[in-house]
Parts: structure tokens; C-alpha cells; sequence
């Protein structure tokens, strides 16, 4: 380094300038430092840039399916022909799938690992789950009856729980691909007596039917990937799914009233709609602004008493999706509307039974079109023909193009305000789901953030966009500090797996934090365009692919040249929270007879920069006036050999009548943040600062920096606009006093 | 997913399921993630080799004389080297294992010592020996005979290359060496020399003794680290022809086949070798004892050249001596017939002829059914004092009767659970080929949980228990600063038999017998051998395999035991009683309600729960509250549920972890009327809070008490709080013995 003889003169000065760290202040913990080994190292699958690499590769499994459901017994029974495709540059010798229903049977790992106690008049329903009793004798699981070759022949297989080996006659090499298939059954279930349930029925006494929702209802593919090898992780309940992309073509056999709606698009219309139907199905793909009603709620109500025993077949073929799931009932009113997404115009519909009438008429099929139109924008254009909104109760559930949401009024057809809000979210965040994860399709299992969290930024991004009267603080970073100012030594890092998650703080660490750190991101760090643009690269690169975190964390940095490291250290892997005190503020005024500078006896002790007396007293406020100091001519030395000189007396005069304010900020809560700082002035104007994080680099635990002001401050304040998650407003302001009173008088209007 | 609904309502209850957690949350299981290397193209996710795994290959024409006068070896060896790695190499790196014992080697620089009055003298031997140790490198030149550039570092040989050596290419160059051969019992060597003073007679056993490549890998580039003399070899596989020099009436075992039994047996001998090849049932004799003997006494002068070929192995060793009886056995695997042989003096009889080639078929027997069909032609055992070293398809072991041939049933054991244990060796680290170097647990330990299997299933007359979990608990319990995680290269390992044997032995028992399943668990251990024969593993490609293969999820198990000294101690901390009321039968009682957060609402239950002398807790269920069913229409049947739970014995049991290791709960319920039910836990009950746990059991008959991990199968440190109620005689025992001590 050539500098040295400018920096080591300049040292003398300007090591005063960092603050005298007191004995307490902890060690430095390196925040700025790059994650390094923290990420996994880049290779030929996965570069260092983010993006999937040169030899990047992913399986794929195609599935013919045929199932039947009977109304009568609630069985599910199928069976399955899966094409697997080795994509993988290594020979297999065993392939996994998943048996998620076996979640369900007695000795499932969940129930066997399920903690409990006995507490004094606890509902019955809640004292059951927990301590594994159900009120019927429902047997719950998979009954596998047969796994076969391409040739009839019965292939070995082996269940360990929620997972089956499959071993192959011969290892299935580089490039080819191995047709087999699996029959099975199960007996569907009440999901009000299966809190991890996210398939089930919901029965309705007053008519005697069902609404079904079928999820991981048959025997799925485990993904193997560069990474993991076989993501074979048990399924215990919380840490969702990991899945390959492939083909579907599912024939559900139903009676012959229910509609059904799935993933997919409809092959045989023909054969189960009315002509009716087909005509209102027609014209409905072809209008944007409003929904059309393909069933009426007449005609459902009709339905719900003449029940039918006659079956129909439904087909539906879907491409390049990574599940399958569907939903049936007589009960359900259908509607659908077209949606534009750039080039493509996929159908926006909703099912549901009258119970979610009057709000799913008027709200459902227009949320969904919402929110394909904010996420295609933020992402990528909406890919599949369709996105179904299934209306069941109590739950909010995703899959490719269908999913099922909560959100119905009181018997009488009102709802509250919270119910829309409440059913909108959900509409729109399950929805949302068809971009996280089940196009940029990221292991559940392992990461919930990736899906959920991000998805809850783009839901929150959508309300604001599209709802802004009902726009709220959740996954917002005002919202999270409530649950960031808890006791950290109980709380988990956001890269925490799934299932080591504790219920009470899933919430937020999976889904509100992650959507709190990207807004703060967004808002904040990077500002909406270089987010916007990053994001999006993100979702290009990765959109029908398999991305880990490491290559969300590297891609927002790589498209936006804002190093982010920092920020998804303390932010993912740290339970840290923002807290920044201001701790001091010192009000300077040039001394006026420094403006002589032939009075050379001015000095001032090297070290000790503030000349004025009263340096000692710590001042709450501004009411001691300003203190004075001088600014003495630049000693020679510190030019070195340099023959040019600065011109001292010019610096002091544009300092002269300023007012120079010289703050401490302190980082109580560990998060490293940009300062957003509120000036107000003596005539009432105000003025927003912005300082970004960089300025904890060298001492993240405490700063001082100067600031000159034309006018005289009355007030400052941190986080004005609560878009940095502080968690504690009432260190934030200065004078203190003030601070107080403005908070309550805060308080006293929320 | 988006089930806050449920989960908002649920959280009122299940919170106080959840103990405060008393320690930092340590994310127990948490996945290895980047403690592991990251998997690229040479090691894939699957713990299996990836598409681009390569790996070097190093192949041998030694010639060696051993002068039974001077007890020297001279060599000279043609190393043709071939460079599978992608990479360009400029230069090339030997191993010269014998400096260890020059007189500037950082061995004996670095070894620690204090001075004890009264000391034994053969402690101070090395330090004051005159014995010329190491190797005197005589010449490194290429087949065209030109000297090739070396520098010689302590245990390590650089040969600079005249051109690059690319991808794909081969050179072949020449070493000539001589040392003489260390007094083993004196040095503490792996090989050497014993001699015999009522004869006059040597045993040799060579190994070592001629330069070796090193292993040049993905992961290390060139493995060249010094040999301290703990951290044992890392070595490329490849082909060997050797032909070795011996007096004229030695025999020698070695790796690989003898080429040219005609010029060194005799006709009887040949015949008799002939017919051990086909005899499985027992092994015959090749050279008797009365032959042997002979030969002690007359010494040929005369020299005899045996040719030994060997394929794809990582080393060559052999043993010599005119003292040497030899029995041989054919073993049948598969579609392999190998050979089962021993070799050892008479001072090794009778238990020898009994027990050791027998001993050989049993190991290869139940490995090869563990990991792949034992794939060399022979597998020799050679009687050696005081030892148990492994090499490939040759091993020396320990085991001599008194001089009267009587021997105790410990030595027997001793030198049984020596050969299989040896022989084993073959499997790992031979076959599948770790680094020893860095990672000693991957052949020993591994190892060493296979002998086990091997010596419970062939052995069951002698007693084995101090090599299952409860053996290991003396150590576990141990102080925590005197030990060292099992991933620590064993150099600096403190207590070396626990932390690179027997605790990977037992922690892999653990997994079989109580974590997977011996189903699950044989299949990927078997998955694990088949990848990994005859390529060089890493410990990441273990883990991962064993779980890829079985879907069961081990992080957790790794990280506990493979890098934690933590230890397994849980207790039973509480265990409280409860009946349901019996007026909760009738429902329409509305008016039972509790405030919220107060869900205790039995006063009572602040008493202590040390047994179940008060009988049990009352307590009451109540109709669900229709909000908790939400929007949902179907309802939750509460009066069937109360029926269901009528009568029943409820039990909330509260345990905590004290030793650190997260591991299953066993939990051995013995009933009122005597009977007796043993419920398995998997250590997932410990995911959320790692520390204290509680559960609630449902249970027909009155429970009289319970015992944590009955059949002691987890290592734990601690049963004094594994039972409850607590045992009160186990307190006055132990002020008896505090008595009678005192």
C-alpha cells in the first residue's frame, strides 16, 4: 500500500473520531465479514454467482394415475404407473418415495415423538391429539398393495415410516428411466380431528355431504439432487415437501354430481359437464373483467339433496408440475374468470359451497387474479392454465394451481372485516404458492423460509398493491418486532430446520420474519428497483428448479452489487434483533475568533477534540446551548512531502454559524442496520437522513458521527417510519424527555 | 401452508407442554450442512463416488533380499505411477515410513517423557539405542537411469518430475533402498524382527520397508502429511510383483499368490497345499510342527527367491522365518473360494492350530455378509508377540500360550478377538480405502463394530459384554478436558483406544440394535461398502450414505457423537399419576371453566410426585369450546374420547437430558400385576427443546414403576436416575458402602 504516510498522519486525528469503547463492549463478532464457509462452495452444479451451474441437473417423474373415492366409506383407493427419469450424472440403485398419509398411522414417528402433559380441564379434542386418542377408531396410513415393473414383476420395497425404498433389478444409469407402478388405499379423514392433516373432509350434518380435499394422496417421488442425494427426510407434520417436477395425467373417479376441481386442465369436459356447464366454462375463459358462474349456488343447493349414485370420471392433464392434489364435492359453486399475464391468460376459479357465500362470490376468483397479476410482475409470468381457490374451512393449504382456503361468514351470510381480510390473505398467499415453491421449487422439508417466507413478502406486496384500505402490519417490519424483542435464548435462527422449529414461533420465523427482512431489504438497504430487478433475477433463474438458500443469498448480491452478506447473517442466521440507541448528541458552534488564524495560540490538545469546558456533563437535551470549539490550521506534517495545501481558512468559514451535531448511536439489539434518521428543526421543517449499514463496519457495537446542519435541531428521531423493526422506540429519540412523551402520545393513538 | 388458525388456538395449550428450555438451544438437530464439505462432481450428495470420482493408481516390481545375518532388507522397486486426476502433476510424493525412527525424524523430537525414580531401563532404550534406524535411499533415477531430483522430509520423499505428468499418463521410475530391521518389541514397532534365544531363530515381520507413494486425491491434493506414528497410511491402490530372498529353508507368508511354489516348496508341501485348497471343512497342514522344529536347528545357508503377485491392494507385507508352522483352509463366499491361512512357530501352539485359521474363516464369513464377498485370493494370520498389525490379505497377531502350552481363557479371547479384528482389516481400510492418517475411526472404529457382530455371532461361549454400550460407559463418563471428539486426527487423541475404536464400535452398535433397526441399518452399512470398495472414502461420504440408503434421518447422531465428547445421561425427573374424574362422564356440566393460562386448575398438584403412594391426581376434560373448531363444521366427538379415556392410568412423565447426547428414550413399564412392557421412543421427542421433555402416556393397568434404557443399551452414565420411584434401598446401600469405605 502506497498510502501509508497520508493514512498514518491522518490517524492521529481520526482515531479520536471512533468511539473510546468502554470495557463492556463485546468482542467483534466479524458482521461484515463475507458468510464464506458458511455457504456451501460453489461448483459445477450450483456457481458462485447464484445461478444454477453448468452441470446443473434435476430429476423428473412423470405420473399416470388412476383413483376413486367412495363417498360412502371416505377410502381412497389408486393406482399409479411413475416414468422416473435419471437426470442425476450417477447410476441409482434404490429410488425413495414418499408415504405421506403414514404420518397418520399410530406409531408414527410424529406420535411416538410427540411431547405432552396432563393439565386440569383441558378440552377433550386438544388433551386427544396430544396424547394420540381419537374419538372414532380411524386407522390412518397407507394400505400399499402392490409395487410392480413395467413388466408386472414385484419389485423388493421397504417402509421405514413416512418413506419407501424401492430397490431396482439394476441400477438405473445416466440418461434413462424406469417405468413401475404402486396400488394403494387409504381411508380419507376429518381434518378437524387431525391438526397436521392438510388434505381431509369437512362433513356438513344439516345436508348430509362431504367437501374433500385430497393431498398427498398417493405414493410421490422423493427428489435427489446434487445436494442431498435423496431428500429422505421423515415427514413429522411442520417441515413441508420436497418434490421432482414431471408430467400428470390423473383419471378421479367421483359421483357423477360432484364437481371436482385439480391441478391441471380438464381433458374430458365433454364426458362430466352439462352442456350448460361447457358453455358457461367457454365463455368464462374468454372474460377478463369479471367472474362467470359456472355452477350456481341454486344449482348446488339442489345437488346437496338428491345425491347421486352414479360415478363420473374426471381427467386432467398437468405439465411440469411438481404434485398433484384436488378437491370434490356436490356442495361446491364454481366460477372462473380469465386472467392476462403477459402472454398467457390463464383461468382464474374458485370452488366452494354455499357455507362461503356471499364473500367467495364476490372476493375469491378476484384474488386469485390479484395475485397472478402482482407475483407474474415480481417474478415470472403466471406459467400453468389455471389457478383454482377451494373454499375449506380452517385451513390454507397450497398446491400447483389449486389450493384451499379458510375464510367463511356466520350463518346468517355476514362477515366481519377480519374475515375478509383474514380470507384474502389466504387466498392470496396460498395462491402465491404457485411461485414459491411450486415453480421456484425449494426443499420444504429442510427450509420453510424459502417458500413461505418469500411468499408472505410478495402476499404482503399484493395487499398493499391491490387492497391497500385493508393493508396491515403483518410481514411487515413494524409487525415483527413484537416477536423480535423476545427472550432470544428461547427463540431459533430462520435457517433453523422445518420440523426444529417450535410451533409458537413457526409463524414468524417461517413466514412474518423472512417477509420483514426482505421488506426491510427492499425498502430500505437495496430500494425498490435493485430489489425488484434482483428478486426477479432470482425467480428467472431458479423458476422450475431446485434452489437452495445459498443461491437466493448469492443472487440478490450478484444482480444488485450490494453486498447483502451482513444482512442475511444477522437477519437469517442470528436471533438477534435492531435496537439502536441514540445515545448522545453533542451541539458544536465554531468559536468565532478561530476565524483568525494568525491567533496561533489557539490549540488544542491532540486527543482532545472538544475544546469547550462542559465536555463532561451528558447532555439529555438541548437546552445548554451549543459548546464551542476551533479548528486550528492543518499542521504541516500532515502533507508529508506534499507541496499544495488546503485552505484552512476557507473550510472554516463555510463552517462558520453552522450548527455541528456530533451523535452516538449504540447497537443494543446486535442487528447491524441502516440509520434512518428524522431531523426536526427549530421552524418545525423536517428532514430524513439515510445512512447505510456500512457505518458499523469497523465497531458494530457503537458509532459517533458528525453532522453538519444550516439549523438549529430540535429533535431527532430513529426509524420514523418503523421500516428498520427497532424494537424498542423509546431509545430512538433525542432530547430523552421528549422521546418519552412523544412515544405515549404514539401509544395513546395506536 | 398457512394453518395459523389452528396454531394460534392450539399455542394457549400446547406452550405449556413445552418446559422452559434450561441451556442455550444447541440446534442438536440441525442438519451437518457445512460442517460437512460441500458434494461436487467427485463426491455426490448420496455419500456415493460422483461422476467425476477419480482416483491414482500405483503399481509395483520389487525385488528384496532379507539377510538373516545382519537383519537388513535390501530393496529395489520399478513404481510405475499413473495419473487418473484431472490435475497436471510436477512432482511426486513417497512415504518413508522407516525415518520414523532415524535420529532426526519429528518423532522423536516431539515425544513427551518425565523422569520417574525407579523407572524401568527399556523405557530409556530409544533414547540412548546405537541402533542405525531409516531408510538409506541409495538411488531415485528413471528407467532410462537417469537420477531423478528428490528431497527427503523426515518421513516423506518429493521426486521432481523431469516433464509434467498429464492427465491420463504414466511414468515409472526406480528406487534402491536399504535399512535394517528394528528389535519391534524394543521400538514399538509394526513390524520387525523377534528373536528366539533358545534357537537362535528370527521371525520377521516386514512391512513398511519399501517406499511408497502417497494417496493424491479430490480432497487433499497430495496426502503428505508426516508419519507420527499414530496416524496410520494413506496408500494408493495398485498391482505388486514382488519377489522376495530369504535362507533357503524359511517360509513366507505374504500379500498376494505365490507364483512359484515349485522352486520354493517341497513336493510334500505343494501337495499338501494343494489339498487345503479344497478343504473347507477344517484346514490341513503345510508345514508340521516336527518339520519346523527341524529346521530351527539346522539353518540353511543356502537363498531362496519367493514371487508373490498381488491386484488392485494398497500395500505389501510379508513374514518370514524357518520357525513358521503353516495350516491352511479353503472358506466358501459367493462365488469366492479364498484361502485361510496361518503361519506361527511352535511357541504359538496348540492354541494356534486350534484357533487361528478357523478364526480367519469366521471373518471373512460374516464381513463378506455385511460388506462385499471377500474379493483377494488368501487371507494369512502370522503369529507375532505382543501385536495386532493389518495389511492386506496378511495380518500378524498376538496370542502365546505359556511355555507349557497352557493358555487362559482371556488369552484366548485376546487373541481370537486379535485375528478377526486383523483380518477384518482386509475389509477397512484395504478394500475400502479411508485415509488413516486423518481419520483412524473410519477403518478401526468401523472395524471394530463389525469384529463385534462377528465375535457375538461366531463366539457366543465367551463373554463379550465390555465391547457393547455398557462397556463403554467407564469411558463416557469420563472427564470431559481428557477427551477428544472422534473426528480429531489421531495424533491428538489422548485416549486412543475409546476414541478411535470402541466408542465409533459401539456408537455404530447403538445405531443398528436401537436407532435403525439391524434391516435398515445392515442395508445402507452394506450400500456404504459397495460404493466405497476399492475407492478412498471420506467420513461425509459414510454419513451420508447411511442415511441416503435408509431415510433415516442421523445428523443429529453424527454431530453428537462423532463431533461432541457429550455423553448419554437422562433421567426421570417427575412422574405424575392422574384418573379422570368421574363426574367429567356427563358433559352437559357447562359450567367447568378455568381462566386462561391457569390450566392447572387442581391446587393439589403442587405436591411432589416421588412415587406413587398418594394415588393419582384427579383431573378433568372438558367439551371443546365450538371456537376451537373454528369455521368448521363437523365437531369432535369430546364424549367418545372421555370413554375412551374412563378408567385409564395417565401418566405425565418428565425427563431431561443431563449428558448432552440427544438419543432414543427406552422406557420399561413393570405393571402393578408384574408384567412387564418395554415402549420405544425415538430421539426426535428431543427436536424442539433438547433438554426437558415431557410425555403423556395412556395406559390400561396401574404402573408400578419405571426404568430408563432397562437393557442397557444407550451408553447412559447414570442409572441411579434412570428408575422411579427412586429405590430406597439404593440409597441405604450406598451409605452401607459409604460405611464400610469410610
Amino acid at each position: 500500500m502506497k498510502r501509508i504516510i497520508i493514512l498514518v498522519c491522518m490517524a492521529l486525528v481520526a482515531v479520536t473520531t471512533q468511539a473510546q469503547t468502554p470495557v463492556t463492549t463485546p468482542a467483534w463478532k466479524g458482521k461484515f465479514e463475507q458468510l464464506g464457509e458458511t455457504l456451501p462452495t460453489p461448483n459445477g452444479y450450483r456457481t458462485g454467482s447464484g445461478a444454477p451451474g453448468p452441470n446443473y441437473w434435476q430429476q423428473r417423474a412423470d405420473y399416470v394415475i388412476n383413483v376413486e373415492v367412495d363417498d360412502n366409506t371416505q377410502m381412497l383407493t389408486g393406482s399409479e404407473t411413475i416414468t422416473y427419469y435419471n437426470n442425476a450424472p450417477e447410476a441409482l440403485g434404490y429410488l425413495w418415495l414418499q408415504l405421506d398419509q403414514n404420518l397418520f398411522a399410530s406409531n408414527s414417528l410424529t406420535a411416538q415423538s410427540r411431547t405432552s402433559s396432563v393439565r386440569d380441564s383441558i378440552p377433550a379434542k386438544f388433551f386427544a391429539m396430544n396424547v394420540g386418542v381419537t374419538s372414532t377408531d380411524y386407522k390412518g396410513g397407507y394400505t400399499i398393495k402392490s409395487v410392480k415393473d413395467a413388466a408386472g414383476k414385484a419389485l423388493p420395497y421397504t417402509i421405514n415410516y413416512t418413506m419407501m425404498r424401492i430397490d431396482l433389478p439394476a441400477p438405473l444409469k445416466t440418461g434413462e428411466k424406469f417405468v413401475f407402478s404402486v396400488e394403494w388405499s387409504f381411508k380419507e379423514k376429518d381434518r378437524n380431528e387431525m391438526m397436521q392433516d392438510r388434505g381431509g373432509y369437512e362433513f356438513f350434518p344439516e345436508d348430509g355431504n362431504y367437501v374433500y380435499t385430497f393431498a398427498q394422496w398417493f405414493p410421490r417421488m422423493c427428489v435427489f439432487d446434487d445436494y442431498e442425494g435423496w431428500q429422505n427426510k421423515q415427514f413429522l407434520g411442520q417441515g413441508e415437501f420436497a418434490l421432482t417436477f414431471g408430467n400428470y395425467r390423473v383419471r378421479i373417479t367421483v359421483p357423477s354430481d360432484h364437481i371436482v376441481g385439480a391441478t391441471g386442465w380438464i381433458q374430458n369436459p365433454k364426458e362430466v359437464l352439462s352442456k350448460d356447464q361447457l358453455d358457461r366454462f367457454e365463455k368464462a375463459r374468454k372474460t377478463f373483467d369479471a367472474p362467470t358462474l359456472i355452477v350456481t349456488e341454486e344449482e348446488a343447493r339442489a345437488k346437496e339433496k338428491t345425491k347421486s349414485t352414479r360415478k363420473s370420471t374426471w381427467e386432467f392433464y398437468a405439465e411440469n408440475v411438481r404434485d398433484f392434489a384436488f378437491a370434490s364435492s356436490r356442495k361446491f359453486i364454481w366460477d372462473a374468470m380469465a386472467v392476462k399475464a403477459g402472454e398467457k391468460t390463464p383461468l382464474a376459479q374458485s370452488l366452494y359451497p354455499k357455507e362461503g357465500n356471499p364473500l367467495w362470490g364476490k372476493e375469491s376468483t378476484k384474488a386469485v387474479k390479484n395475485a397472478l397479476e402482482v407475483y407474474s410482475e415480481r417474478t415470472i409470468d403466471y406459467p400453468y392454465p389455471t389457478a383454482y381457490s377451494v373454499h375449506t374451512a380452517n385451513q390454507g393449504m397450497e398446491y400447483p394451481m389449486i389450493c384451499f382456503n379458510y375464510g367463511r361468514p356466520a350463518k346468517d351470510g355476514t362477515y366481519s372485516q377480519q374475515t375478509l381480510i383474514g380470507m384474502l390473505g389466504v387466498v392470496i398467499h396460498e395462491v402465491g404458492h404457485n411461485f414459491f415453491p411450486m415453480i421456484v421449487n425449494s426443499d420444504e422439508r429442510q427450509w420453510s423460509w424459502m417458500d413461505e417466507g418469500l411468499n408472505t413478502f410478495l402476499e404482503k406486496e399484493t395487499v398493499r398493491v391491490r387492497y391497500p384500505e385493508l393493508a396491515g402490519t403483518r410481514g411487515t417490519p413494524k409487525g415483527i418486532t413484537g416477536f423480535m424483542k423476545g427472550d432470544k435464548s428461547q427463540m431459533r435462527p430462520i435457517m433453523s430446520m422445518s420440523d426444529n422449529i417450535r410451533q409458537s414461533e413457526f409463524g414468524p420465523n417461517a413466514y412474518t420474519k423472512p417477509s420483514a427482512a426482505l421488506t426491510v431489504l427492499r425498502e430500505t438497504v437495496m430500494g425498490p428497483e435493485l430489489f425488484d430487478k434482483a428478486f426477479k433475477e432470482y425467480s428467472q433463474r431458479w423458476a422450475f428448479k431446485h434452489p437452495k438458500p445459498a443461491d437466493f443469498f448469492r443472487t440478490m448480491e450478484d444482480a444488485s452489487a450490494v453486498d447483502l452478506d451482513w444482512f442475511w447473517k444477522g437477519w437469517f442466521y442470528t436471533v438477534d434483533n435492531v435496537d439502536v440507541e441514540v445515545d448522545e448528541v453533542k451541539w458544536f458552534k465554531l468559536r468565532s475568533q478561530t476565524l483568525d488564524p494568525e491567533s496561533k495560540n489557539v490549540k488544542a490538545k491532540s486527543g482532545d477534540l472538544t475544546a469547550g469546558g462542559k465536555k463532561d456533563g451528558k447532555a439529555n437535551d438541548f437546552s445548554n446551548g451549543p459548546e464551542e470549539f476551533s479548528v486550528v490550521n492543518t499542521p504541516d506534517q500532515f502533507y508529508g512531502e506534499f507541496k499544495n495545501r488546503i485552505d484552512d481558512n476557507a473550510i472554516r468559514a463555510k463552517l462558520d454559524g453552522k450548527n455541528i451535531y456530533q451523535v452516538k448511536f449504540r447497537n443494543v439489539g446486535g442487528l447491524v442496520t441502516p440509520l434512518v434518521i428524522e431531523w426536526t428543526y427549530k421552524d418545525g421543517s423536517k428532514e430524513i437522513e439515510r445512512i447505510p449499514a456500512e457505518i458499523w463496519r469497523v465497531n458494530e457495537t457503537e458509532i459517533t458521527k458528525i453532522f453538519v446542519k444550516e439549523k438549529e435541531v430540535v429533535n431527532i428521531v430513529l426509524d420514523p417510519n418503523f421500516e428498520l423493526a427497532d424494537v424498542d422506540m423509546n431509545n430512538n429519540v433525542f432530547p430523552k424527555k421528549a422521546a418519552e412523551s412523544k412515544f405515549d402520545q404514539f401509544k395513546k393513538t395506536n | 401452508m398457512n394453518k395459523y388458525y389452528l396454531i394460534l388456538l392450539l399455542g394457549v395449550f400446547v406452550q405449556t407442554a413445552w418446559a422452559q428450555e434450561t441451556q442455550k438451544w444447541q440446534g442438536k438437530f440441525e442438519q451437518l450442512g457445512q460442517t460437512l464439505p460441500t458434494p461436487n462432481e467427485y463426491r455426490s450428495g448420496s455419500g456415493a463416488p460422483g461422476p467425476k470420482y477419480w482416483q491414482q493408481k500405483a503399481d509395483y516390481v520389487i525385488s528384496v533380499e532379507l539377510n538373516d545375518q545382519n537383519q537388513s532388507i535390501t530393496g529395489s522397486e520399478t513404481i510405475t505411477y499413473t495419473n487418473n486426476s484431472p490435475d497436471v502433476l510436477k512432482y511426486l510424493w513417497l512415504q518413508l515410513d522407516q525415518n520414523i525412527l532415524s535420529d532426526d525424524n519429528s518423532l522423536k523430537s516431539t515425544t513427551l517423557g518425565a523422569v520417574k525414580d525407579s523407572a524401568a531401563a527399556k523405557t530409556f532404550y530409544t533414547q540412548v539405542s546405537d541402533f542405525k534406524a531409516g531408510f538409506q535411499i541409495k538411488t531415485v533415477k528413471d528407467v532410462a537411469g537417469k537420477p531423478l531430483t528428490h528431497t527427503i522430509n523426515n518421513t516423506m520423499m518429493r521426486v521432481d518430475l523431469t516433464t509434467p505428468l498429464k492427465t491420463g499418463e504414466k511414468i515409472s521410475f526406480i528406487v534402491d533402498w536399504t535399512f535394517n530391521i528394528v528389535d519391534r518389541n524394543l521400538f514399538g514397532q509394526r513390524s520387525g524382527m523377534e528373536f528366539f534365544p533358545e534357537d537362535n531363530n528370527y521371525l520377521y515381520t516386514i512391512a513398511q520397508f519399501f517406499p511408497r507413494m502417497c494417496v493424491y486425491d479430490d480432497y487433499e491434493g497430495w496426502q503428505n502429511k508426516q508419519f507420527l506414528g499414530r496416524g496410520e497410511f494413506t496408500l494408493p491402490f495398485g498391482d505388486y510383483k514382488v519377489r522376495i530372498t530369504v535362507p533357503a529353508d524359511h517360509i513366507v507368508g505374504a500379500t498376494g499368490v505365490l507364483k512359484n511354489p515349485q522352486e520354493v516348496l517341497t513336493k510334500t508341501e505343494i501337495e499338501r497345499f494343494e489339498k487345503a485348497r479344497t478343504s473347507f471343512d477344517a484346514p490341513v497342514i503345510i508345514v508340521t510342527q516336527a518339520e519346523a522344529t527341524q529346521k530351527e536347528k539346522t539353518k540353511s545357508t543356502t537363498k531362496k527367491t519367493w514371487e508373490f503377485h498381488a491386484e488392485n491392494v494398497r500395500d505389501f507385507a510379508f513374514a518370514s522365518s524357518r520357525k513358521f508352522i503353516w495350516d491352511a483352509q479353503a472358506v466358501k463366499l459367493g462365488s469366492k473360494t479364498p484361502l485361510a491361512m496361518s503361519f506361527y512357530p511352535k511357541e504359538g501352539n496348540p492354541l494356534w492350530e486350534e484357533e487361528s485359521t478357523k478364526a480367519v474363516k469366521n471373518t471373512l464369513e460374516v464381513y463378506s455378509r455385511h460388506t462385499i464377498d471377500y474379493p483377494y485370493p488368501v487371507a494369512i494370520s502370522v503369529h507375532t508377540a505382543s501385536i495386532g498389525m493389518e495389511y492386506p490379505m496378511i495380518c500378524f497377531n498376538y496370542g502365546r500360550p505359556e511355555k507349557d502350552g497352557t493358555f487362559t481363557p482371556q488369552k484366548r479371547k485376546g487373541m481370537i478377538g486379535v485375528i478377526i479384528h486383523e483380518v477384518g482389516h482386509n475389509f477397512f481400510p484395504m478394500i475400502i480405502n479411508n485415509d488413516e492418517r486423518q481419520t483412524a475411526w473410519m477403518d478401526e472404529g468401523v472395524n471394530s463394530f463389525v469384529e463385534l457382530l462377528t465375535e457375538l455371532e461366531r463366539y457366543p461361549d465367551i463373554d463379550w459384554s465390555s465391547d457393547k454400550p455398557a462397556g463403554l460407559v467407564p469411558y463416557m463418563k469420563g472427564d470431559p478436558s481428557k477427551k477428544r471428539t472422534l473426528m480429531t486426527n489421531p495424533e491428538q487423541v489422548i485416549q486412543l483406544g475409546p476414541e478411535q475404536y470402541s466408542k465409533v464400535a459401539v456408537s455404530l452398535f447403538i445405531l443398528r440394535e436401537t436407532v435403525m433397526g439391524p434391516e435398515l441399518f445392515d442395508k445402507a452399512f452394506k450400500e456404504y461398502a459397495q460404493r466405497w470398495a476399492f475407492k478412498h472414502p471420506k467420513p461425509a461420504d459414510f454419513f451420508r450414505t447411511l442415511e441416503d440408503a435408509s431415510a433415516v434421518d442421523l445428523d443429529w447422531f453424527w454431530k453428537g457423537w462423532y463431533y461432541t465428547t457429550d455423553n448419554v445421561d437422562q433421567s426421570i425427573d417427575q412422574v405424575k399419576w392422574f384418573t379422570m374424574r368421574k363426574e367429567q362422564a356427563n358433559l352437559e356440566k357447562q359450567n367447568l371453566s378455568v381462566k386462561k393460562g391457569d390450566l392447572s386448575a387442581n391446587s393439589s398438584t403442587q405436591k411432589k410426585f416421588d412415587n406413587f403412594d398418594n394415588g393419582p391426581e384427579p383431573f378433568s376434560l372438558i367439551e371443546t369450546d365450538p371456537r376451537f373448531n373454528g369455521e368448521f363444521l363437523s365437531q369432535v366427538n369430546d364424549k367418545a374420547i372421555i370413554q375412551k379415556l374412563e378408567n385409564k392410568n395417565i401418566y405425565e412423565v418428565t425427563l431431561s437430558n443431563k449428558g448432552g447426547l440427544v438419543m432414543p428414550v427406552i422406557i420399561e413399564w413393570t405393571y402393578k400385576d408384574g408384567s412387564k412392557e418395554i415402549e420405544r421412543l425415538p430421539a426426535e421427542i428431543w427436536r424442539i427443546n433438547e433438554t426437558r421433555v415431557s410425555k403423556v402416556f395412556v395406559k390400561d393397568k396401574e404402573v408400578a414403576s419405571l426404568v430408563l434404557d432397562p437393557l442397557k443399551e444407550t451408553t447412559d452414565i447414570n442409572e441411579q436416575d434412570n428408575v422411579f420411584p427412586k429405590p430406597k434401598e439404593a440409597s441405604s446401600k450406598f451409605d452401607d458402602f459409604k460405611k464400610k469405605t469410610n
